[in-house]
């Protein structure tokens, strides 16, 4: 047998030198994506009130309201009355990634804490199969209403959604055991949220009606 | 050669990682569909999600073999190094899609770290490689 040397063809170098520092400078964008993308849904620690003028202010009664939640049960205020409580308005449990960030941080904080109730309100426009989804997978420990008692619109809390649908101004509301409102938090912008360390902190002993003690 | 011995090295790695995590991942589907060896399940997902996981650390195994071959012979396997680097880009965007969806809230900065280290290990795929007119490894 002959022994044949096959010469390999010559390969120029120049695509692979372009590929090479094509994917070098992806990787580095995606690693300055990588780093920044942190910023995207910080949770807030300062309470905000972007619709002063909407709804019931700090001190009154929370409006009573009668909603069914998921599994189609109707959960009242009085459901939620006698302990601390906390009422959050969603826009959407599936287009915002914030709001749904912002519920699993609150569940987070919330662990072991059985004194607290939690229900979210969603208006009833979002009420979609997608995003119904969400509180389904993740198991959470909250009431989730549908609003078709039309909370949300006492709440001075309407809005339209991008795709222009009915939505919700988020908006997150402490109660104390009466059920009257002891922090309020409204925001024009979902991408922002109260953080739960704050939410928690609520002083749920201080009357909000007096006067701050002097420093 | 050292840019050999860290490609060697960085493939190496790569391939411990992917047979440690396809061990893990084909284990938690035998346990959960056939034995129940562990007395608590290994992963918080349900059957469907355990038939995924199975799937996953097959290919993670398959990858880890055709990683092996690298380490063995890195001139005649380049090609692996080109699927790796786009299988790690591909990882990382997952990754940070993943995160950016506030789904995986939980799961903290994990997603961003394991982005940045599949992008580092990425680009080492890239630039130590051996080029093609290289000769052999020692």
């Amino acid at each position: 047998m002959t022994e044949r040397t096959i010469t390999p063809p010559a390969i120029p170098q120049t695509p692979t030198v372009a590929g090479r520092i094509g994917i070098t400078l992806l990787c580095v964008y995606l690693f300055i994506v990588t780093l920044r993308i942190g910023g995207c849904y910080a949770p807030d620690p300062t309470n905000r009130d972007e619709l002063p003028d909407n709804g019931p202010a700090v001190g009154s009664e929370f409006p009573a309201f009668s909603l069914r939640d998921l599994a189609g049960a109707t959960i009242t205020r009085d459901d939620v009355r006698g302990s601390m409580a906390i009422v959050i308005v969603v826009p959407t449990l599936d287009w915002s990634p914030p709001t749904k960030a912002s519920l699993l941080d609150l569940a987070t904080a919330l662990r072991g804490r059985r004194d607290v109730r939690v229900a979210v309100v969603l208006p009833s426009a979002q009420a979609t199969p997608r995003s119904l989804t969400f509180p389904r997978d993740h198991h959470l420990p909250f009431y989730f209403l549908v609003d078709d008692d039309g909370l949300i619109d006492r709440l001075g809390l309407t809005t339209a959604a991008p795709d222009g649908t009915a939505s919700a101004f988020p908006a997150t509301f402490v109660l104390d055991a009466q059920s009257r409102i002891r922090l309020r938090d409204v925001r024009k912008n979902a991408r922002a949220w109260l953080a739960p360390e704050m939410v928690l902190a609520a002083d749920l002993h201080r009357d909000p009606t007096t006067a701050p003690p002097a420093p | 050669m050292p840019r050999y011995f860290a490609y060697r090295l960085l493939a190496a790695a790569t391939a411990a990682l992917f047979s440690l995590f396809g061990f893990v991942f084909v284990c938690g589907f035998l346990d959960r569909a056939l034995f129940q060896v562990f007395s608590r399940p290994l992963f918080a997902t349900d059957a469907w999600g355990y038939y995924m996981v199975g799937v996953a650390g097959s290919g993670l195994l398959v990858w880890a073999g055709a990683l092996i071959a690298v380490v063995r012979h890195p001139l005649e396997n380049r090609g692996v190094a080109t699927a790796t680097t786009v299988g790690l880009v591909l990882g990382a965007v997952l990754r940070l899609l993943a995160w950016y969806s506030g789904e995986y809230r939980q799961a903290g900065d994990q997603l961003r770290l394991e982005s940045g280290v599949f992008l580092v290990a990425a680009l080492g795929f890239v630039w130590l490689r051996p080029p093609r007119s290289d000769p052999p490894a020692p």
